[in-house]
């Protein structure tokens, strides 16, 4: 391989460079209540993309001109360690981390019922522990799971993946080498059982006809993930619904 | 149909039953649940709920709230609501919120009579029983039924915890100061606020 030349990422038998087919997302695992102080917290991890997010409230707004009188406001913030990419990452917030914040927010304001706390202020905090490609689809996933964990009522449960084409072909949950040489990249979060598409970005080119191709997938991948989330929310409160 | 929810489940359709606990109509027609929990469908109200396994700590109207007075205005008292406190049968359970909310006591719910000076009911400092009569923020809380008001006070004098002496007064074991109070008639005071972790930690000394 030259300098500047992409390089070959769907295999000659059509399996990518980790061994997946183009429709399959990373191993999966998720977890709730992994923090002790936390009102609810969640750890999830597509491959090797760890994502622990914490939910506190509904509490006391630190700033009492941001609220609302009739519904509570969702305070999102997306940050990535350190130690979480190849290159030391500045701790300190930067441009794509303030955006990211705010489209995670967006992502889950539609799910989650304000109303039933007016005034107040529910904080998320996503901390990324180690980035290899769909952090913000990862980050929303835990967060959603994180909220339901707190106990905050919710309208549904919001999955990510990012779809993305490398070398001509779509594939599902893209990782960091086929975000960087691919053709696209389009994170897509939901909320299956309502069938809302809460989060939707794209970078790169793709036709009409593969949007919708991944439009598709991405809907065939988040039902699975969803059915996880559930199950693992089921899991940790197995023990309490049986009383 | 599941017995036991996530968030979003359909729990039935709009024509079967109204909407109980935990429960929305989405507009498609749908009743879904907002919690992780089991589903309860209630065949004398036709309802549909939910009892969620865990449920974020709010204060709702008619609870009972544990909170420091933090203001003494001419017309209100302002407190910091610290927890939930749950009266079953003879114990008390105590539910703390994420971090404090807040709330107040307006003049005309403080006591059943006429109230000249809330000096003379409570002090900055003082944990207080309240039940709330509001739904918003800052909540209105209310201290006219006998098991509301202060459970803890200082001496304004030394700064000794106070001792009961009846309904309207308390008075100082150290220098015998008596001061003006409205004390809630409730048992076992002291286990209340030291349940209490983080007002204890303010406190308590």
């Amino acid at each position: 391989m030259k300098y500047g030349e992409t390089p070959q990422l769907i295999k000659e038998d059509g399996t990518r460079l980790d061994g997946r087919k183009p429709e399959d997302p990373r191993p999966i695992h998720m977890e709730v209540g992994v923090l002790e102080n936390a009102d609810g917290s969640a750890y999830v991890s597509f491959g090797k993309t760890r994502v622990l997010a914490a939910v506190y409230g509904p509490r006391e707004p630190i700033q009492k001109y941001m609220v609302l009188p009739d519904r509570a406001i969702l305070r999102v913030r997306y940050h990535m360690a350190p130690f979480s990419t190849g290159e030391r990452k500045s701790p300190a917030p930067s441009r794509r981390e303030i955006e990211l914040s705010k489209v995670i927010r967006e992502a889950l304001e539609p799910v989650v019922i304000t109303e039933l706390y007016p005034r107040t202020m529910i904080d998320l905090f996503i901390e990324v522990l180690q980035a290899d490609g769909g952090t913000r689809t990862t980050g929303v996933t835990a967060a959603s799971l994180a909220l339901a964990d707190a106990g905050i009522a919710m309208r549904d449960l919001v999955s990510g993946v990012a779809i993305g084409k490398v070398n001509g072909v779509l594939v599902v949950d893209i990782d960091e080498v086929e975000d960087m040489y691919g053709e696209a990249d389009m994170p897509a979060a939901m909320a299956t059982k309502l069938g809302l598409v809460t989060l939707l970005q794209l970078n790169g080119v793709l036709t009409k006809e593969e949007f919708v191709q991944a439009m598709e997938m991405a809907k065939k991948t988040l039902e699975k993930v969803s059915e996880m989330q559930r199950k693992t929310l089921l899991e940790k409160y197995s023990s309490v619904l049986q009383v | 149909m599941k017995n036991i929810v996530t968030p979003g489940d359909e729990l039935g359709v709009m024509e079967e039953y109204l909407e109980g606990e935990g429960v929305y109509g989405n507009g498609n027609g749908y009743l879904r649940s907002m919690y992780t929990g089991k589903a309860f469908y209630d065949m004398v109200k036709r309802t549909a709920n939910v009892i969620p396994a865990r449920k974020a700590k709010f204060p709702r109207q008619g609870d009972m709230v544990i909170g420091v007075v933090t203001m003494i205005k001419p017309d209100m008292v302002i407190l910091d609501i610290y927890g939930k406190l749950i009266l079953t049968g003879r114990t008390y359970l105590v539910e703390e919120f994420s971090g404090t909310l807040t709330g107040l006591i307006p003049i005309n719910l403080v006591a059943h009579e006429y109230v000249k000076d809330l000096h003379d009911y409570f002090y900055t400092g003082d944990i207080v029983i309240a039940q709330v009569t509001g739904s918003r923020n800052p909540f209105q809380l209310s201290t006219k039924k006998p098991i509301c008001g202060v459970i803890y006070s200082l001496c304004p004098e030394c700064n000794t915890p106070l001792e009961v002496v009846d309904e309207r007064t308390m008075k100082c074991p150290e220098c015998g100061e008596k001061v003006k109070k409205k004390v809630a008639l409730i048992k076992n005071r002291d286990q209340i606020y030291s349940r209490m972790k983080r007002v204890l930690s303010f406190y308590v000394y």
